[in-house]
């Protein structure tokens, strides 16, 4: 089934794509799912996730590139994006969210063209232009997700997302796969047990659960400072450990060596929230600790693009074929070199 | 408002948090309200108009529908003002004007369907010929395109436009089909193929078709892209050119339009401020509702009555703090009053409680109490203990006199004086020396003076009313004692009741400190001074 008939087919109504580096071909897979949405008859709306200042690279067009729409999509823009595009649109409602770009404006698309999207800056924004989106007519919203911005475009608000990566991540082909698929690992981790998750959605801070089902708030600031204390209130009758907020390599490190490593689970909020080094990452895995999430993100997609800017570029097939084999029942697409 | 009530008087009679609840949904509601005057005396007929608004408001089903209406409006002042500049409109200016006018016409309806004798809202004006213009295909939709049916030209431009680019995709998805078959390649979106340098054989065959070619190389590979034959070369600049036309064809119309919205501005504009003059009465109809306030009666005559009155802030933060407020009825008769009585017997209270309904009456608003009947004012003062003043570096009786100053300055027009305490803080002599000369000087003037005050023999004048806090309700011959200062609110009975000639002012101050467990000595002590 191609990737498109997968989206149909499960209804997913809101879809970030997110790109693990710039030029990783976000832009590219933008602009191929239009294609696929608009040959398979599937009315979508896009919209991006905008960020403060950001008018400069608009105007230089590093940041954002255009992206081409097509008559009878929808689309939720900032209002000085919007006049700059070639395409013409039926505007529908201004949403009174306010980006550097301007207004954030919902449109129809009149007749194709080239556009450049700026969208809300914060989750809750996103969310409600999300659904205005869907309000008019938008069987499926595509979020185009920013790396640094990831919070926007997170899984409390989209159904599901595909993932761009690229050669520019790294000249080390080795390399470009590890982290790739440290992502989809980190986003993809098991989802937690629901009588654990029910525990956690309660006390809603950095945790420590006990065989006995108590709950114990270790008095902390910030996980990054935390990692000591919490690791000093680690004992045998700990069986989770849950982590509000980001998870850190020096997080990581202060429980290297605890005893009771094995036994216990630490739970994080979802994928987007891990920012450690691969190597701590694994390690921690090797000596036993066991991740869980409380909300998985489910991924599509992962779309490859073989070229770098930087003027080298890796074989198509054989980094598909490679990419296929460590993330085996995700979709690999390379879409720079034509999709599916 | 500044020339009516001074910064300290608003705060001290808690006026600011009345004016922050009051809170019109637009910004031409907010704008009305920060311009609003009060009501002054000779204008009573005015403010009858103004509470009738208010009122109807209250009692009448279409409220809700104008609230409604009312959270879609956004501003669009800048855009007019961009107008009358003969600045050409952008779409999403357009699109907001179109809107203002589709609310505008709703609203009117919804207005015109109000019938209230002697009820005199103030009317929007609708402006159907500019809103055609807008809907040009006569869609009735709440949206905005430069539509073909704004121009002949137009339409035909886009479907020039549309089949040029029909055409160029034909063309080029043949040649692109044609290259893929003839050498056995794959294209990808960009009409791209990258070729290894290995396979020579395919360069060189790549190399001469003139179809293709090269957009990039680099040491393994080569890029090959679709090159544009004559023909789609000259249908994209076709296609430009469309473009440009349209664009400026596009211009024209808008120019157009926003002429159109230039020559309505001043009608745009006084529909602005009807919005927000409704706007600012629901508010003010929304928080009579929510405060349970009643309007007042508004008289001629120099005379405060309330009955069950409230200070709203003062209400709300005992409510807090799980206290009940005890309403007040105080019936000002004469032009000056003294409060006298127990302390902690809500005195001061009494005095911001009456400042705060007088300024709230003044300013067109329903008033937190079971009934109301008073006059308009020129000036509202007051002076109290805890003055802001103070933290500018004012003493008390510093405070105190600048405040007095003021008022007695501006006393030979209607104001309401409120005094808390006049030379409290002074030596008692002078203290009461000053207190007898302010309302000797007061008593004349056509005014209402307010003051609390400790001394004998102030209110013992025939021409000023006094009025006494009933004070502490527990027979004497029984001793409470109380855990926290607090509690003495359990045994306080605030009612003010009217006496004369008396020269003994209740002295409950004692009562409290054996209530709070000040040592014993000290009461038996005091008392044998008394």
């Amino acid at each position: 089934m191609r990737l498109i008939e997968t989206i149909k087919h499960n209804n997913y109504e809101t879809i970030s794509i997110i790109g693990l580096a710039k030029n990783a071909g976000k832009t590219v897979t933008l602009n191929y799912l239009i294609e696929e949405a608009f040959n398979f008859n599937l009315r979508i709306g896009i919209t991006s996730t905008g960020r403060d200042g950001e008018s400069t690279d608009l105007v230089t067009q590093t940041e954002k590139p255009p992206i081409f729409v097509t008559e009878g999509m929808y689309v939720a823009t900032a209002k000085k994006a919007l006049l700059l595009s070639k395409a013409k649109t039926e505007i529908l409602e201004t949403t009174g969210i306010t980006t550097a770009m301007g207004e954030v404006i919902i449109v129809r698309v009149r007749q194709g063209g080239y556009i450049q999207i700026a969208g809300p800056v914060s989750g809750t924004d996103m969310k409600y232009v999300a659904g205005r989106l869907k309000h008019y007519g938008a069987e499926t919203v595509f979020i185009d997700g920013a790396i640094d911005r990831k919070a926007v475009s997170s899984p409390v608000i989209t159904d599901a997302c595909i993932i761009a990566t690229g050669a520019v991540l790294s000249r080390d082909i080795k390399k470009v796969l590890e982290k790739t698929a440290h992502t989809v690992e980190c986003y993809t981790l098991k989802e937690v047990d629901a009588p654990v998750k029910e525990i956690f959605e309660k006390t809603d801070k950095t945790c420590i659960l006990k065989e006995d089902g108590s709950t114990l708030v270790p008095n902390i600031k910030t996980n990054i400072m935390g990692g000591k204390k919490i690791n000093t209130l680690i004992d045998e009758e700990t069986t989770h450990v849950f982590v509000k907020g980001a998870i850190t390599s020096p997080f990581l490190k202060d429980l290297k060596d605890n005893k009771y490593l094995r036994g216990i689970k630490l739970i994080i909020e979802d994928g987007t929230k891990i920012f450690t080094d691969i190597n701590v990452w694994n390690e921690l895995k090797r000596k036993g600790l066991k991740v869980e999430t409380m909300n998985r993100i489910n991924v599509l997609a992962v779309t490859l693009n073989p070229i770098s800017p930087a003027g080298y570029f890796f074989d198509s097939d054989t980094l598909k074929d490679r990419m296929e084999k460590i993330l085996s029942g995700i979709k690999i697409l390379d879409v720079v070199s034509g999709g599916e | 408002m500044k020339n009516f009530m001074t910064e300290n008087t608003i705060k001290n009679i808690n006026f600011d948090y009345i004016f922050n609840e009051v809170r019109p949904i637009t910004e031409y509601g907010i704008k009305a309200k920060m311009e609003a005057k009060p009501f002054k005396k000779g204008q009573e007929a005015d403010l009858r108009e103004e509470f009738s608004k208010v009122r109807a408001f209250i009692e009448l089903r279409q409220r809700r529908e104008i609230i409604d209406i009312l959270r879609h409006v956004k501003n669009i002042s800048e855009t007019i003002d961009r107008a009358e500049n003969n600045q050409v409109l952008d779409e999403v200016e357009l699109f907001e004007i179109k809107n203002f006018l589709i609310l505008v016409e709703k609203m009117n309806k919804v207005l015109r369907s109000i019938s209230v004798e002697n009820l005199k809202l103030p009317q929007l004006t609708p402006l159907p010929h500019l809103y055609e213009l807008l809907d040009p295909a006569g869609e009735k939709l709440n949206t905005f395109y430069i539509y073909d049916e704004y121009s002949k030209r137009l339409k035909e431009i886009r479907k020039e436009k549309r089949l040029t680019e029909k055409n160029i995709r034909i063309l080029k998805k043949e040649i692109k089909e044609e290259i893929q078959k003839k050498h056995n390649i794959k294209l990808n979106l960009k009409d791209e193929a990258i070729i290894s340098k290995s396979e020579k054989e395919k360069i060189e065959e790549l190399n001469k078709d003139n179809n293709l070619r090269v957009a990039g190389e680099n040491y393994l590979n080569i890029i090959y892209k679709i090159r544009n034959s004559h023909e789609i070369d000259n249908l994209e600049k076709t296609f430009e050119k469309l473009t440009l036309e349209e664009e400026e064809e596009e211009y024209k119309i808008r120019q157009n339009i926003s002429e159109e919205i230039k020559a309505h501005s001043h009608i745009l504009l006084k529909n602005t401020s009807v919005i927000g003059e409704i706007d600012y009465i629901i508010a003010k109809s929304n928080f009579a509702q929510k405060t349970k306030s009643v309007e007042p009666e508004i008289t001629g005559d120099l005379v405060i009555t309330v009955k069950g009155g409230r200070n709203l802030k003062l209400e709300e933060t005992l409510k807090e703090k799980q206290i009940e407020y005890v309403p007040i009825d105080v019936s000002l008769n004469k032009n000056v009053v003294c409060i006298t009585g127990a302390n902690m017997g809500g005195k001061t209270v009494s005095l911001r409680m009456i400042g705060q309904i007088a300024a709230m009456a003044s300013f067109g608003m329903f008033v937190p109490c079971e009934y109301a009947r008073l006059c308009l004012f020129e000036h509202i003062y007051i002076s109290v203990g805890d003055d802001q003043s103070i933290e500018k570096g004012l003493s008390t009786f510093g405070a105190e006199i600048v405040n007095l100053k003021e008022a007695i300055n501006n006393s030979s027009q209607r104001c309401l004086i409120l005094i808390d305490e006049l030379a409290g803080g002074t030596n008692p002599k002078e203290g009461y020396a000053i207190t007898k000369a302010v309302v000797n000087y007061l008593k004349k003037k056509d005014c209402i003076t307010v003051l609390t005050t400790h001394y004998d023999n102030v209110a013992n004048d025939e021409d000023v009313q006094n009025l006494q806090v009933k004070g502490l309700k527990i027979p004497d011959d029984r001793t409470i004692e109380i855990s926290s200062i607090d509690q003495v609110q359990k045994y306080m009975d605030y009612r003010l009741i009217e006496v004369k000639y008396s020269s003994d002012i209740p002295k409950d101050a004692l009562k409290i400190a054996k209530m709070a467990g000040i040592h014993e000595e000290i009461i038996e002590d005091a008392e044998r001074y008394l």
